[in-house]
């Protein structure tokens, strides 16, 4: 599979790798997983179904690295960046990027939900939220906080989830901000609190 | 790369001017009428222009839809042959068309005060479609009446022919001597097909992958039909019956019973042809099949997803009949709201969200364990929760199920001492625990998920919860 990617890369006049992920993306976005096909994400991105086979070789490694570049994409929109930060302004942007990479969001949702039908799935999915655990350790870190355990950076990430997830629902930009002012109040709380 | 690009989508100009060339005056008013009732697609505004532009394909719906409108008055009708014909249209408003016009004749056949409601739905069709063309087969009206009611009987699955009915359904279609033999012969538990009073729930329960099967069964059949009727009529003498009817009048007669054949051949697919015979064998008391089905439902959409409930699945799994879930969830939707609350009960009853006492120890107690023994509940609402952006009706069961849920975290969060939460910390503890949920089931650590909940009530502590009141 390795040799595959690094042809593509190669800059040729056909879309590569990562356009067709994108163009996967945005076929999950419409049709639900259902409607990826290689000639769905063919048609999205311009190209031959050939083309899509000849780069993922099955549907599946075509879904779930779609999932995880717009997984990684929207994690990295929703997280702050780098120094600066602190936890007053933590997950200011939330609201927006929920809004803003909601088919990445969706996709996501998609993804986890039907992890128990399909074990490779799971065991995929599992990686990435492994990965946004460790994404919002080193976050909770860069906003000044000191002690940051894995439990709690993987609760964090739980409420930013669900947060997002109803958002994705309802569309109340406004009801996200509020819940993430609760989490600073709690985690400021807690770095506070002497006793614990 | 130009992926989307905007070079075939068309504007209002070129579009009418497709239409033009095909012969069909468009106005601007009729084209507004029509993307209004939605038989035309939304157009999207050209970027940086005030032009509007419609999808590839507009011009040839539109084409399409000047020529339906000729001859078809209701525009339901025609929606309907768009969505036979492979045109986008959306799908609930096609089931909606196809059990109307499904109970229509449901009405029709099966008249509560009517001593034979088949026998009179016959006579009527005796008297005045057959005439003409079914003249020529010298049945009286008597016996055409006798071969229609036997027709009628057929269709809606009641094995009333028996073989010696067999010339007389053979006058009656004329050259169709095989489906005469198939009627006469045929034998009801085959494909038991639903009653005429079962048909429209038969109908709004069918799932949207088995609408699609059902359209092209149609599709191919008006296509077959008219190809049969001819080979037919090359190798015998101008036919009398059925087949020279459709030869005459196929062009004008399918539009209007297009939905009631698309609804004949729905009944078709979700009937089931390995039910158990007939014969009651001690049916179980009402509430426990209604219970049984909601199980069954949350099950289904768990392991299938939405598209995936319909009345024949949800019976399967239930272990009932298709006509024992009609019965008791008359719609397709009254079937989701009680599942959906079906899926909440199971889900509330499994996790503690509201602790017994004030101890902050229970608080959302046996988390992890209801995401793994309760999975199918919790399943059911994301899967829920996704669609009802698509579907409005699911929308209103997602708000109350979410309404419900902050208020139990509410009062999870007084009882282990937090006086009057405000809503955003409402907010943030529910989406916690909807996290959580979420992980557990990607996951399935629940140690992993239990220390992030002993993280969650030290928040709460810090903020005041527990010990500290």
């Amino acid at each position: 599979m390795a040799d595959r990617s690094d042809k593509a890369g190669n800059g040729s006049e056909a879309p590569g790798r990562l356009a067709l992920l994108d163009a996967a993306a945005r076929v999950v976005a419409r049709k639900g997983l259902d409607g990826v096909s290689y000639r769905s994400v063919a048609e999205e991105a311009g190209t031959t179904a050939g083309l899509v086979f000849y780069h993922f070789g099955s549907r599946e490694s075509l879904i779930l690295e779609a999932a995880a570049r717009a997984g990684r994409r929207a994690l990295a929109n929703a997280l702050p960046v780098g120094d600066g930060e602190d936890l007053d302004t933590f997950l200011n942007d939330l609201s927006a990027s929920a809004e803003r990479d909601l088919d990445d969001h969706l996709f996501q949702y998609e993804m986890a939900f039907n992890s128990r039908r399909r074990p490779e799935v799971a065991e995929r999915m599992a990686e990435l939220y492994a990965f946004y655990s460790e994404e919002t350790e080193r976050a909770l870190r860069s906003v000044g906080l000191t002690e940051v355990t894995p439990a709690l950076a993987h609760l964090v990430f739980a409420a930013i989830d669900g947060l997002v997830l109803q958002q994705v629902v309802f569309d109340e930009p406004s009801r996200t901000d509020g819940g993430v002012r609760a989490l600073r109040a709690a985690l400021r709380a807690l770095a506070d609190d002497p006793l614990l | 790369m130009g992926v989307t690009g905007q070079a075939d989508w068309l504007d209002t100009e070129a579009l009418l001017a497709a239409a033009r060339a095909e012969g069909g005056e468009v106005t601007d008013r009729q084209l507004e009428l029509w993307r209004y009732k939605r038989l035309m697609p939304r157009p999207v505004r050209a970027e940086g222009q005030g032009r509007w532009l419609y999808p590839p394909g507009a011009d040839r719906r539109l084409v399409r839809l000047v020529a339906l409108r000729s001859s078809i008055r209701s525009l339901e009708l025609i929606r309907v042959v768009l969505w036979l014909d492979g045109f986008a249209v959306e799908i609930d408003e096609v089931r909606e068309a196809l059990a109307t016009a499904v109970r229509r004749l449901a009405e029709a056949v099966a008249p509560a005060d009517e001593e034979s409601p088949v026998d009179a739905l016959a006579a009527a069709l005796a008297a005045t479609r057959g005439r003409a063309p079914l003249s020529n087969g010298g049945m009286n009206r008597e016996a055409r009446t006798r071969a229609y009611a036997l027709l009628i009987a057929a269709a809606f699955g009641d094995p009333g022919a028996r073989r010696e009915d067999e010339p007389l359904l053979a006058r009656l279609l004329g050259e169709s001597r095989s489906a005469a033999s198939v009627i006469a012969t045929g034998d009801g538990a085959a494909l038991p097909l639903p009653r005429p009073a079962e048909l429209p729930a038969t109908v709004e329960g069918a799932s949207d992958a088995e609408l699609e099967l059902a359209r092209r069964v149609v599709r191919a059949m008006t296509l077959w039909w008219p190809l049969m009727v001819s080979l037919a009529g090359r190798e015998r003498q101008e036919g009398s019956g059925l087949s020279a009817l459709a030869r005459d009048t196929f062009e004008e007669l399918p539009a209007e019973l297009l939905p009631l054949l698309a609804a004949g051949v729905l009944g078709a697919l979700r009937s089931e042809p390995e039910a158990p015979d007939p014969t009651p064998v001690a049916p179980p008391p009402r509430g426990e099949v209604r219970r049984a089905i909601l199980e069954a439902g949350v099950t289904v959409v768990a392991r299938h997803g939405f598209d995936g409930l319909t009345y024949r699945a949800v019976a399967q799994q239930a272990g009932t009949t298709h006509g024992a879930v009609g019965y008791h969830f008359r719609t397709r939707e009254k079937l989701i709201h009680e599942v959906a609350l079906e899926a909440r009960r199971l889900a509330v009853a499994g996790t503690s969200i509201v602790p017994d006492d004030a101890d902050l120890d229970s608080f959302a107690g046996d988390l992890a364990q209801s995401a793994i023994e309760d999975l199918d509940a919790h399943l059911f609402q994301y899967e829920l929760s996704l669609q009802a952006r698509r579907r409005p009706e699911l929308a209103r069961e997602m708000q109350s199920l979410y309404e419900g849920y902050y208020d139990l975290t509410r009062q999870a969060l007084e009882k282990v001492g937090l006086v009057d939460p405000d809503e955003d910390l409402v907010r943030f503890a529910f989406a916690a625990i909807d996290g959580l949920v979420i992980r557990q089931i990607v996951d399935d650590d629940p140690e992993a998920t239990e220390a992030a909940l002993a993280e969650l009530r030290r928040m709460l502590a810090a903020l005041g919860a527990g010990d500290g009141r």
